[in-house]
Order: C-alpha cells, then structure tokens, then sequence
C-alpha cells in the first residue's frame, strides 16, 4: 500500500453557466502537503460570489492568504491543536484586510471581491477547521464509517444568499473547531456541489459518494498531491453525471490518509 | 485492482436526491367585469406563453413554483405547482374587485408555502408576487390592510411584491400598495408582461449564492 501519509487529489472546474456567460470560475484552492512524508496537510477553498465582478481574484487571495498562514504554522511544527479560535479568526481577518487592499489598489468596492473561504489543517493528532459562508468540510474519523459535515453549510434565508469574508459585520459569521483524534479522511467542497453530496434535510453527509472520491485517493502509491488523479477527479466533475446537476463552479479537494498507520 | 479502475477511478452517480430550490411566484389577477373582451383573451394567451417559456429552461421547471388566485370573487384557481406542472386554467371575467381580500389570502397561501419548505429543508428564492388589475378595490378598506402587509412582506424581505395597473386601474392606490411603486401596463401587453415575468423567474430561479440578480427592463411598461 506505500508509505503512509497524506494524498491529495483536487479538481476546479468552471460551472456551465459560468461557461455561457463567460465569467471566469469564481472559485479558488490553495494547497500544501508535508513533503517528506505527508504528516499534514493544510487546505483552503474559497468561491466568489456570484455577481462579484473581481469576486475570482478575490478568492484567489483569500485562499492562499489563510492556507500560506495554516501551512507557514504547520512548517514551524506548531500542531494544529495550537490553533485556537482567535488565532485562525486572525488569519481570516489578514486575509479580507488583503482582499480590501487589493479593492483599494485596483479602485473598487470591497464588495466585488466578496467570497467565502473555508480553510483545515490536519495533521496525526487531529485537525482545526474554519469556515465562514456555504459549501462544506466533511471528515472520516479513522476506524469510523460515517462521514460528518464539521460545520453545516451557512445560508441565509434564501437559497442565493450566504456570508462572505469581507463586507460588514462579515466575520460574526466565523466558525472554528478542533476535532481531537486521527482523521482518516477530508473532502471540502464549495457550494456547487452541496446539493448533490449532502441530505439538507437530514443535515448530514451521506457516506457513498464521500467513500467514492476518497479511495482512488487513498490508494495513491505515495504521499502528496497527485496531479493524473487531480486531472481524473477534475473530468469527472465535468462529466454530464455532475453537470446534469449543477450548473455552479465546483471546487473539490480530496485527502485521504493512506498506507500503514 | 484492475487497470481499468486505474484508468477511470471516479464516475457514475452516487448523488443525494435532495429537492431542488424553490422559487415561488404567486399569480393576483384581476377578472372583474371590465376585464371583458380582449384583455382577458391577452391574459389567458400570456399565461400559456409564460407556462411555455419558463418549461423550455429545464431548470426553471423544476424550480420556479407558481400559484394563481384571481378576483374575484377571490379564488385559488392553482395552489403552488412547479412550473411543469402548472397548467393554466383558462379564465373568464366574474363579478367585482376585491383587491384587499386577494392580497390577504395570497399572502397567507405563501406563508403556508414556505412553511411547508422549511419544515421538509427544501432552500428557496425570495418569492415574487404579482398583482394585476384594472380597477379599484370593491372591498372597502380592505387594501389599507393589505398594503400594510406587503410594506411589511418588503420590509422584511419575505417577498418582492409587483403590481400592475392595466388601463383604468386606480394607480393611486396600487401605489399605495406597492413599495416600489405601481407600473402601468401599456395598452394591453400581457404577453411582453409575462415574457418579462418568465425570463425573470428564470434569472432567479438560476441564481447562485451572493449574486444580485440584475433584471431586464420591463419592455411593457412606459415607467
């Protein structure tokens, strides 16, 4: 089965309506695993919205901002465990305050580079999450069979409506968890994808298509990101089985712990 | 593990059925007796076209969810039905106006409504009512009740109401009623009326989180 660690696959792929309108995907991920052996990984995803006309640059930004943070801290050794709720709250609070630089730079409202943003970093101890607005991290704890959304996704009142990194009152919204043990899987998705892989009615993750997207992953020879597997996961996201479905920009990472334990 | 596994590791449909997002619209129409002649003909002749336009968008069918009541006498004449579902039925002209009375109990029904979506967590669109007529409310001060209620339904975002003044509607008061003011129909276009209506719908009805749906200008109206 290979050495043990962390393997990756992650896949962005334009929504079909994006595609007729010609705007650009509007989602954005930012990645990094442990090179030596994949002990950890760090994550973060993040979707502009969707009338946000610089909301694709915006993303972009928040997304490496918080995952550079989560990565930076990871190098240093310091566990994810050490990450409080104020410490990460202040990555996404450096994070909006680049994205409002950015707005200023290039003259324009704070609010066309509005985004959500959803950020983990895991390693064998366990994993800190964060998230403000939809789309959703969903883990598999090892030895368990059930995948559970850390955070449900947050809507407003409406189906269109949801809380991005920057505008006013923007980080009330600011979840953060620390879910103690060895996680043996992740999948975080943007809301394009919401509907079709978690019960809104039952407000969980039904394991099936998790258990699919994550064991080509796990079976990966070696740690690390795995660009052919990406390259695959990204032409399924294509495919008429999920386009039929959804016509929204998907962003989808999957990591799967493999090897010995 | 087999090579062919190896070549396609992810596919097929292992998908949540959950229901798709509703968008409800809640059709007020006016068929008292001044209604006669062509502009109930206009009427009935926009309400297959709007049913023929929002079903040529497969999502907008499965989505948009459309309930009619007509005065008056004020009748449910469909309760909340998709659009592929929703069959218009054809409509002749009555009696009065009771223009109050019909915003009361079409408020109500969307209450239930979105009741009924949040109870089965079924995500919906912030609904649109629209109220069209040629006249003067018939029901005493009812319509005072009413426009309280839909300042209220506006002020709290439950609902964007429209409402239509066809020729000979008392503007003043419909504008009473409506926040954003009353638009007078031009003449008797209620096919461009409910092109207008059907496209919008299908705006919203594809609309993606934190997007401000831009709608396109009423070609039906001189405001």
């Amino acid at each position: 089965m290979g050495e043990a660690g962390w393997r990756i696959a992650s896949a962005r792929v334009a929504g079909t309506s994006h595609v007729m309108t010609g705007l650009p995907c509007q989602d954005a991920v930012s990645l990094t695993c442990e090179e030596t052996g994949g002990a950890w990984f760090t994550a973060a995803i993040a979707d502009g919205a969707g009338s946000a006309a610089r909301s694709d640059r915006g993303s972009e930004q928040a997304a490496r901002a918080v995952e550079t943070f989560l990565s930076v801290q990871a190098a240093n050794a310091s566990p994810a465990s050490a990450l409080g709720r104020a410490a990460v709250l202040a990555a996404y609070r450096d994070a909006a305050a680049e994205i409002e630089r950015l707005a200023a730079e290039e003259d324009q409202p704070v609010r066309e580079y509005a985004c959500t943003l959803l950020a983990a970093y895991v390693d064998a101890a366990g994993g800190v999450f964060a998230q403000v607005g939809d789309g959703a991290i969903v883990i598999r704890m090892d030895g368990e069979t059930e995948w559970r959304p850390v955070f449900w996704p947050q809507h407003g009142r409406y189906a269109n409506e949801t809380n991005f990194i920057v505008g006013e009152g923007a980080l009330d919204a600011f979840e953060h968890a620390y879910v103690e043990g060895r996680v043996a899987a992740v999948a975080m998705f943007t809301d394009g994808l919401e509907n079709l892989v978690l019960d809104r009615a039952a407000r969980t993750a039904p394991a099936p298509f998790f258990e699919h997207v994550a064991a080509p992953v796990r079976r990966l020879p070696r740690p690390g990101w795995d660009k052919a597997l990406s390259d695959k996961l990204a032409a399924y996201l294509s495919s008429k089985d999920v386009s039929a479905r959804t016509d929204d920009d998907i962003t989808l990472v999957v990591a799967s712990h493999g090897g010995p334990a | 593990m087999s090579d062919d596994f190896e070549q396609v590791p992810f596919g097929g449909q292992p998908f949540v059925d959950n229901p798709e997002p509703r968008c409800p619209c809640l059709l007020l129409i006016d068929v008292s007796q001044s209604m006669r002649g062509r502009p109930i003909a206009e009427v009935n002749a926009g309400l297959k076209a709007f049913k023929a336009d929002l079903n040529a968008d497969s999502l907008a069918a499965k989505r948009v969810e459309v309930a009619m009541l007509t005065f008056g006498p004020v009748r449910v004449r469909q309760h909340f039905e998709t659009a592929d579902e929703f069959e218009p039925p054809r409509l002749d002209t009555e009696e009065d106006t009771p223009l109050g009375q019909a915003i009361i109990d079409g408020l109500d029904m969307l209450e239930t409504r979105k009741e009924l979506y949040k109870q089965n967590g079924i995500a919906y669109y912030r609904p649109w009512v629209f109220l069209i007529t040629d006249g003067s409310p018939t029901d005493g001060e009812l319509w005072k009740r009413a426009a309280a209620l839909v300042r209220e339904g506006e002020g709290s975002k439950a609902f964007s109401f429209f409402a239509v003044g066809v020729q000979g509607a008392n503007m003043k008061i419909l504008n009473a009623i409506s926040e954003r003011g009353a638009l007078p129909l031009e003449g008797l276009m209620f096919r461009e009326l409910f092109a207008w209506l059907s496209s919008s719908l299908k705006s919203v009805s594809h609309s993606r989180v934190g997007e401000t749906v831009s709608l396109a200008k009423p070609d039906w109206t001189s405001v």
